[in-house]
């Protein structure tokens, strides 16, 4: 299976950050059998786009035939997307990837159950808007 | 004749000079401000509203999920997935890229409202026409299009801030426009701003200062850019407090110059 | 606690312009500057402010590439009039042939896509201008959009990255972020990512009308939002239904800045920190918004 990380650089060693759409790259780890087969490194040529990153993103995900994302926050449109592809959303911002990754596979994740608060231009209006504020990372 | 007020800046006194313009004039008044419509404030009477809407896509049964759609899509308001279309009408810019560009003919274009205008009456006359943006709109731009494509020849439009797109799409349609600043270094700033914008449409223009009396010496500056003063309106905690009340000023002898003096310009 | 991996991000907003959103942010981000590191934005990309006051030593300028354009190119144009048919933005002029009015395009490209000669290309061009800069209160990244130009939603989306990138570098424990007016595109984009809104409402009938919109745009996007009244005294029945309609929605006023003749004064000789009544309020505002910004975070 495929897994998805949000990085600032790219790489197994890379920190997850808590954005989605926004991420300057993903990490895309492919794991069989609790190893790791490959790792692709994506740049995200939508990081800076003014509406739809998230949305992007989550199309791109799609098509790496990703099924599990490593992030914090998922914007709404986004996390529709997301969901609606079947793409399961963990918390693990701030982890180093190879360890979000061995912790995933031991369970030891919490998957992100709704969108995170702010997100950017455009909500879902209309389109499964409860759930309240589905949070990132803590904040001490 | 069409008389445009704007500012670069916002919080000047824009409102303050189209609306009392228009009182003394008897113009009839446009707010193209449709993200925060005020004029409404100092014209009441009744009021009749109408919807505006923008077409947006959607997809019928015979889709084969080819992807087209999606890749033509700029705004990223389209999204396939294994076996359905998801569409973002929020993002979409109702540019009908999707629709024409389809090769099954398999979208259709359906209504989304985006906004109300709504024309006020006072006896009988309508004395203000208002548009109004729905709360997660992103662009007024459709909004004032459709405002002005019903305008009397004769008019004063209160334009929204700023000096880009919804802003330009207002001056446009203008044949004089009128500029407000007040004598602070940011609204001189953005007085510039706005002024180039205008000199760039090839419209006429003066400037009218409000709060006049503060004192950062923006009169000197004007002159330095070749500004003309066609107004000024005296920095007076009263005008503040009858604008706070939702009141006009409402002073022939001053709005009643500052119209001779844009008519005399043309 | 305030770390530099996390910062704290406000974004000072206010619907109706002219209420004082620039007097609070910079006054705002003197106060947390005492304690703290931060991070300024100038997000109000259309009439940037900020920087008049803050008098920047501009480190770094860089090109704002704007959304594709459509371009024809003469030579391979027929005339055939199909972009003008199909253009929805009336960006295409009829002119003894055809061109576009960039101020009208909103680069969705269909033109270049159905053009049957492919004599239309989409090119980005430069549309603003990104400064980083120095202050004495910390980095500070501003930008001005090109007259006339559109998107400034996506410069808006810029100028808070390199913000970020700014409060990374600095080990910045806040970024204090200059709004955009309005409900549209760009003030949606200085919104996004924000822990907390902080709303500068003038106790005027338009001040309280634009204050209502846009704390059902902040209410919309789930941000949280405070409210900051501004000239409070100027209209006590106007403030009295402000505080009254923050009340019922469960928002917090965080400060009630006096009327106060020497702000126009001190900004027009741009001395700044300012002093005086008001500056005090809003400097002693600082410890609810915190409070409030650290529960929302």
């Amino acid at each position: 299976m495929k897994i998805a990380a949000t990085t600032v650089k790219g790489g197994l060693d890379d920190t997850i950050i808590d954005i989605f759409g926004r991420a300057p790259y993903f990490t895309i780890v492919e794991v069989d059998n609790g190893k790791i087969l490959d790792v692709e490194v994506v740049k995200n040529d939508n990081a800076a786009a003014s509406g739809g990153a998230g949305i992007a993103a989550a199309q791109l995900m799609i098509e790496k035939g990703v099924s599990s994302v490593l992030t914090g926050r998922v914007g709404p449109n986004a996390f529709n997307v997301l969901s609606s592809a079947g793409i399961n959303v963990y918390d693990a911002a701030g982890l180093k990837v190879r360890d979000a990754i061995e912790k995933l596979l031991n369970g030891e994740l919490e998957t992100v159950a709704s969108p995170g608060k702010g997100g950017g231009m455009g909500r879902g209006m209309g389109r499964g808007r409860g759930g309240g504020r589905g949070m990132g990372r803590g904040w001490m | 004749m069409k008389i445009a007020v704007a500012s670069g800046k916002g919080g000047t006194g824009k409102t303050t000079v189209s609306a009392n313009l228009s009182a003394v004039t008897g113009i009839k008044l446009y707010d193209f401000d449709v993200e925060e419509p005020n004029a409404k404030i100092f014209f009441k009477g009744n009021e009749k509203s109408r919807d505006v809407y923008r077409p947006v896509p959607e997809v019928k049964e015979n889709c084969t999920l080819c992807g087209v759609c999606r890749e033509v899509c700029q705004y990223n308001a389209i999204v396939v997935l294994k076996d359905s279309i998801m569409i973002f009408h929020e993002i979409c810019h109702s540019c009908g890229a999707c629709v024409y560009l389809c090769p099954e003919k398999a979208m259709d274009e359906v209504k989304r409202k985006i906004g109300e205008i709504i024309d006020v009456y006072k006896n009988g006359k309508c004395i203000l026409t208002y548009g109004k943006m729905d709360i997660g709109e992103v662009s007024p731009v459709p909004i004032i299009k459709e405002m002005k494509k019903d305008m009397e020849k004769n008019a004063i439009i209160d334009c929204p801030p700023g000096a880009s797109c919804p802003m330009v799409e207002s001056v446009k349609t203008a044949d004089f426009v009128v500029l407000v600043a007040e004598p602070t270094p940011f609204s001189f700033h953005d007085l510039k701003i706005a002024a180039n914008v205008v000199k760039e449409l090839k419209k006429p223009f003066g400037v009218v200062i409000n709060k006049y009396g503060l004192p950062y010496n923006i009169e000197e500056r004007c002159k330095k850019e070749n500004y003309e003063i066609i107004g000024k309106i005296p920095f007076d905690r009263k005008f503040a407090e009858k604008y706070s009340k939702g009141e006009l000023i409402k002073d022939k002898e001053m709005f009643g110059e500052i119209y001779d003096r844009i008519l005399e310009i043309l | 606690m305030l770390t530099a991996e996390n910062p704290l991000r406000l974004t000072i907003i206010s619907g109706k312009g002219g209420t004082g959103k620039t007097t609070v942010s910079a006054q705002l981000a003197y106060r947390i500057s005492k304690v703290r590191r931060i991070v300024l934005a100038d997000c109000d990309v259309d009439a940037p402010n900020l920087h008049i006051l803050l008098k920047p030593k501009i480190l770094e300028e860089k090109e704002f590439i704007g959304m594709k354009k459509a371009k024809i190119d003469s030579s391979k144009c027929t005339n055939c009039g199909l972009c003008y048919e199909l253009c929805r933005f009336d960006a295409i002029v009829e002119d003894s042939g055809y061109y576009i009015d960039s101020t009208s395009c909103e680069g969705c490209a269909l033109c270049y896509h159905a053009c049957p000669e492919k004599a239309i290309e989409m090119i980005e061009e430069t549309r603003g201008k990104i400064y980083i800069s120095e202050t004495k209160l910390g980095p500070f990244v501003h930008a001005i959009l090109f007259p006339g130009e559109e998107n400034s939603g996506k410069l808006v989306m810029e100028v808070k990255e390199l913000a970020k990138v700014e409060a990374e570098k600095s080990g910045a424990a806040a970024i204090v972020v200059d709004g955009a007016p309005g409900i549209g595109c760009p003030v949606i984009a200085s919104l996004a990512n924000t822990d907390l809104a902080i709303v500068v409402a003038e106790p005027t009938l338009s001040g309280l009308s634009d204050m209502i919109r846009v704390l059902e745009l902040t209410e919309h996007f789930r941000i949280s939002s405070v409210v900051m009244i501004n000239k409070f005294d100027l209209n006590i029945d106007v403030s009295n239904k402000i505080e009254r309609l923050c009340k019922e929605k469960g928002i917090e006023i965080v400060g009630k800045i006096p009327f106060d003749d020497s702000i126009p004064e001190q900004m027009s000789k741009l001395e700044f920190p300012f002093k005086g009544r008001a500056a005090e309020e809003i400097e002693n505002s600082w410890d609810t918004i915190m409070d409030i910004a650290m529960n929302s975070k």
